[in-house]
């Protein structure tokens, strides 16, 4: 698995994870993100449980397990969060964080103990003494519960399932390079998997308000500068819960 | 020397030898209810037989005690098989740990899995060398190895405990039930001889008693099989498992 830095400023710094090429063919590639702050951790969608190994010694070499503060899940799927119950038995303190909405069915993933929950109208969340990291509601998209964070010091929005794209194999691009040809990618999964059209436009205009340069999904590649726009006028352009 | 390949191996083995023990002692309710329903129909065949009956008394007496016993014997062995069940699972999923946390090391030091074997003394070595200069991350994941390991250690303690128990358990069937029932068989049917006519109704009794210590005989031996197969698999962990254990830790 790799990991490259998106961003740094002596600080505060994100780690992209992914791009497996150990993983079974069987099983979606994840994008995991760490985000640290004076050297303390936030894991997002730290990954399923098949991923655990990789995933926990690429992690390894940029940050001290004990130093893993905080786990954030956007939303409840194994591919985001069903290695909990390892991480919980590597890091016994970590804080877990997902919507109230998941409160008691994630920890069916194992792990024994209550996780934060969020509510649904978000905020803040802190992270090595800083509070500016901010948890913006994503409901139905695709999640009844979702929530994405925004870091407006690195101007970095991770997006959990939004912006996903199916990459076929071969294509392991980091970031976005050719857009339009991207949107190949990405139509199907936006079309089927998110519900309400009226979800996405609220999501859009949040998203709008805010100051991004990258824009990290779950799967598939990142969204950087200009493309960050261009992806939020695709998504409006589309029509979205077609599977009725 | 057992690898962690045939652990998990174990490990379902004596899920499917628990299960079998399991159905085996499943059936003596039954037989202790039917215990109870012939004493209750020695005790109708008493009260016809009227004052000859003396000696039957004393057998109707001993059936009644007999499955008041067998209940005692038996206690509370439904709770104690799903606790079995628990382990069973636990030292499963502990087993599992073991194996992600070791894929994360191997991952880690960029090397293969040199503990597939993990309980040889070779593999043990080399486990202990790693585990002696292990630094930050790394030392903290040979730690949750050894609680891993800890914790499968204590499910089969716990396994081996419970194969004890049964084992006494059913020593205590084969004294109180089988071989009391047949001699209280034997008694009825004496008793029921000696009374003749007065005891008449006291003959089937008599033969449903012996057919009865037959079959507690039979559930008994088959749940033995089970028990003895399932305290042989779990020494054959046990020992090696602590003495790994004990030799990390050293």
């Amino acid at each position: 698995m790799i990991h490259h830095e998106l961003f740094n400023d002596g600080v505060r710094r994100w780690v992209f994870f992914g791009r497996d090429s150990s993983r079974s063919e069987t099983i979606i590639d994840t994008n995991q993100y760490l985000v640290v702050h004076e050297g303390k951790g936030l894991l997002l969608d730290p990954g399923g449980a098949e991923i655990f190994p990789p995933m926990a010694a690429a992690l390894s070499r940029v940050i001290a397990f004990d130093d893993l503060e905080t786990i954030l899940a956007s939303h409840q799927d194994p591919d985001t969060v069903s290695s909990l119950s390892l991480w919980l038995d590597l890091c016994p303190d970590l804080a877990v964080h997902v919507s109230w909405l998941w409160g008691a069915f994630i920890p069916h993933f194992g792990g024994g103990r209550p996780v934060e929950s969020i509510p649904d109208e978000g905020g803040s969340l802190s992270l090595g003494g800083s509070e500016d990291l901010q948890l913006i509601p994503a409901h139905y998209m695709h999640a009844s519960g979702n929530f994405h964070l925004y870091d407006p010091r690195a101007r970095i929005f991770f997006s959990g399932d939004i912006g996903a794209a199916l990459m076929p194999p071969g294509e392991e691009a980091l970031f976005v390079e050719d857009f339009s040809a991207h949107t190949e990618y990405m139509a199907g999964f936006h079309r089927r998997w998110l519900p309400s059209n009226r979800a996405k436009r609220a999501w859009i205009e949040r998203v709008l308000a805010l100051d991004v340069e990258y824009l990290c999904p779950q799967h598939g590649a990142i969204f950087r500068g200009d493309d960050v726009r261009r992806f939020l006028d695709w998504l409006d352009g589309i029509d979205v819960g077609v599977a009725v | 020397m057992r690898q962690p390949d045939s652990l998990r191996d174990v490990a379902a083995s004596v899920r499917r030898r628990l299960v079998g023990a399991n159905l085996a002692f499943g059936a003596m309710p039954d037989l202790i209810h039917r215990t109870h329903r012939l004493a209750c129909n020695a005790e109708v065949a008493c009260a016809r037989a009227g004052a000859q009956a003396a000696g039957l008394e004393a057998v109707t007496r001993e059936l009644g005690a007999m499955s008041g016993e067998l209940d005692e014997v038996l206690g509370d062995l439904a709770h104690l098989f799903n606790t079995a069940a628990e382990d069973v699972a636990h030292w499963v999923e502990g087993e599992r740990r073991f194996r992600v946390f070791l894929a994360v090391q191997a991952e880690l030091r960029n090397e293969p899995s040199l503990l597939e074997g993990g309980l040889d003394p070779d593999s043990l070595r080399r486990f202990q060398a790693q585990a002696k200069g292990a630094q930050g991350n790394e030392a903290l994941l040979w730690r949750r190895l050894f609680k891993a390991r800890e914790e499968v250690l204590s499910r089969i303690e716990s396994l081996a405990r419970f194969a004890s128990h049964l084992r006494r358990t059913l020593d205590h069937i084969d004294l109180v039930a089988v071989r009391k029932s047949r001699f209280i068989g034997v008694m009825a049917q004496i008793e029921a001889a000696r009374t003749y006519s007065d005891g008449i109704d006291f003959a089937p009794v008599s033969s449903s008693i012996r057919g009865l210590a037959d079959e507690i005989a039979d559930t008994a031996e088959r749940a033995r099989d089970d028990v003895s197969g399932l305290s042989d698999e779990l020494k054959t962990v046990i020992a090696p498992l602590r003495g790994a254990l004990e030799l990390v830790n050293k």
